[in-house]
């Protein structure tokens, strides 16, 4: 009847939930890491949080939860295996010593992005790989190790980026870190600085964030090509002379 | 004229169906269409009553900026296509249209689909499909004709309804649930691992052979229910969805199926703005047990 007013029914049951977004940091912490590598580190992710924050409110519908798992003579969570909403992530300092065993780091990451253990609905998972140094484990197993993850569905589909740290007297192990990456054409991030690691930690967080959360449907099986989640492109960073911070 | 947003229509035999799309959370703030779109159909062929339903759900990226209009003419053309269809399978058993649904619809439907897409394309530009006077020119336009149907992509649910038979086909995301009476959520194509971005459509070149279908035993009679997947991405998992498909049944129950249509546009809204702010369109159909004494039921 027209104009007659309905008695609100009850919204039936079922515990609501918003888009999972799971983000995890694998941040190399070797003892080539000390000193302002580190330093720097520690503060950008510290940095990036808000930044990560502010972008994804634009996206009500999404809730991101972070861990962070950290490298040296073996891997280990630095926050996890728990997923944090990111409302409540708060950074702990990271301490460094000994080698680089990244693919232990990527094993643990595969563990977490198993189906077992990610929700069967959700968005793609947000992967960010911080390192300075080559992988102190045997290349097989580091090979194994990124076989493994590809192996996962949400691995495979994860937004994977990689930052190398390097400086006059070290690298890391660029064809390493590619294999890890999603996204060729953004290969891995060069932080020769601390200002391009700090900017480069800000970008890599927040757009994979923010494009890991757009979640639009597009067609599968290869019809829509490249990579599962599309990400502008780096920042070109100029040096900035004469200060205190632009050198290791 | 903006059409109503609620429909409720059907027959004593094959059942009770209405639906609901409602424009999404974040496509309300970011001033965007609903993308999604259904259709209901019931009426009588031959003499018998049946019920036709539609779900589709346009994909929303900026490659598919007319799949509002690709859903809308998905939901017309199934519902258009099955009728059709049944028309040369009205007489009981329904074995035959089982088998005929299975091997023809999919491929019938993907390809009126098609022809509806290039249809609405020439109305809207009529140069992007201008048929070419020469042959070589001709396969060029058939080979370029992808990026068109990406523009009008979406996914495609339905639903065909007899007194003895229900037959459900899936294209894409979505759900399709069937309560059983006895409480137990039956879903004919388990849902695969959903990881946010990809999905089956209309618009593949190898759409037809991308679908899947399946006849529901309507017998005992149940609720079926079908989706966009805006609404179970709303839920914290499964077992969350399933409980409110059951609750659902309760509300009808106490309220009446037309106290739960009236109160559907309030109940999407509130799981979009709660949950993943999605497009959200439900088509409920409740479909009565078999008489098995005025109506035997065909081979199942």
């Amino acid at each position: 009847m027209a104009g007659a007013v309905t008695p609100a029914i009850p919204v039936p049951e079922g515990t609501v939930a918003r888009k999972s977004l799971q983000f995890f940091w694998l941040t190399d912490c070797s003892g080539s890491m000390s000193g302002k590598k580190i330093a720097t580190l520690n503060q950008a992710i510290r940095e990036a949080l808000p930044e990560i924050r502010n972008a994804v409110g634009g996206h009500p519908e999404v809730q991101v939860s972070m861990r962070a798992i950290c490298f040296a003579d073996d891997a280990k969570w630095h926050v996890g295996p728990k997923a944090v909403p990111i409302e409540q992530f708060v950074w702990p300092e990271l301490a460094v010593a000994g080698g680089t065993a990244t693919s232990q780091a990527i094993r643990l990451l595969t563990g977490e992005l198993n189906a077992e253990q990610m929700p069967r609905r959700g968005l793609p998972p947000v992967c960010i790989l911080i390192s300075d140094g080559y992988c102190t484990d045997p290349a097989s197993e580091y090979d194994a190790a990124i076989a493994e993850l590809l192996k996962q569905p949400w691995g495979l589909k994860a937004v994977r980026l990689a930052i190398g740290i390097s400086d006059g007297d070290s690298s890391y192990d660029e064809e390493q870190l590619l294999k890890f990456v999603s996204h060729p054409e953004i290969g891995v991030l060069h932080a020769d600085t601390p200002q391009k690691l700090v900017q480069y930690i800000r970008w890599a967080s927040v757009n994979a964030s923010v494009g890991a959360s757009l979640g639009k449907s597009k067609v599968g099986g290869g019809e829509a090509g490249g990579a599962n989640v599309e990400l502008p492109a780096p920042p070109s960073i100029e040096p900035t002379l004469g200060t205190a911070t632009d050198v290791w | 004229m903006k059409p109503p947003e609620i429909f409720a229509l059907g027959s004593p035999t094959v059942g009770w169906a209405c639906g609901c799309s409602r424009r999404g959370a974040s496509h309300r703030s970011g001033s965007q269409p609903c993308q999604d779109a259904f259709a209901l159909w019931s009426g009588a062929i031959r003499g018998g009553p049946r019920l036709v339903a539609a779900v589709a759900d346009g994909h929303g990226d900026a490659r598919h900026d007319l799949s509002d209009v690709g859903a809308a003419l998905a939901v017309q053309v199934a519902v258009s296509e099955l009728c059709s269809f049944h028309v040369g399978h009205a007489d009981p058993p329904d074995a035959q249209m089982r088998r005929d649904f299975k091997s023809d619809c999919p491929r019938i439907i993907s390809r009126r689909w098609r022809e509806a897409v290039r249809s609405d394309a020439s109305e809207r530009c009529p140069t992007v499909i201008a048929p070419s006077s020469a042959p070589q020119e001709l396969a060029t336009e058939l080979a370029d004709e992808s990026p068109l149907f990406r523009r009008y992509g979406t996914t495609l649910l339905t639903a065909l309804l007899t007194p003895e038979t229900l037959c459900v086909a899936q294209l894409g995301d979505g759900d399709i649930v069937w309560l059983r009476p006895d409480g137990e959520c039956e879903r004919p194509f388990p849902v695969e691992l959903a990881i946010g971005t990809e999905t089956d459509s209309l618009c593949s070149p190898n759409a037809q052979v991308c679908w899947k279908t399946a006849t529901l035993d309507r017998r005992a009679g149940g609720l079926l229910l079908l989706t966009t997947d805006g609404l179970p991405n709303s839920f914290a998992d499964d077992t969350a969805f399933d409980q409110f498909v059951g609750s659902l049944r309760q509300r009808i129950h106490d309220h009446g199926f037309g106290g739960v249509a009236d109160a559907l546009p309030a109940w999407l809204d509130h799981y979009s703005d709660q949950g993943s702010g999605d497009d959200m369109t439900l088509v409920i159909i409740e479909v009565p047990p078999i008489d098995e004494h005025s109506n035997p039921p065909g081979e199942q």
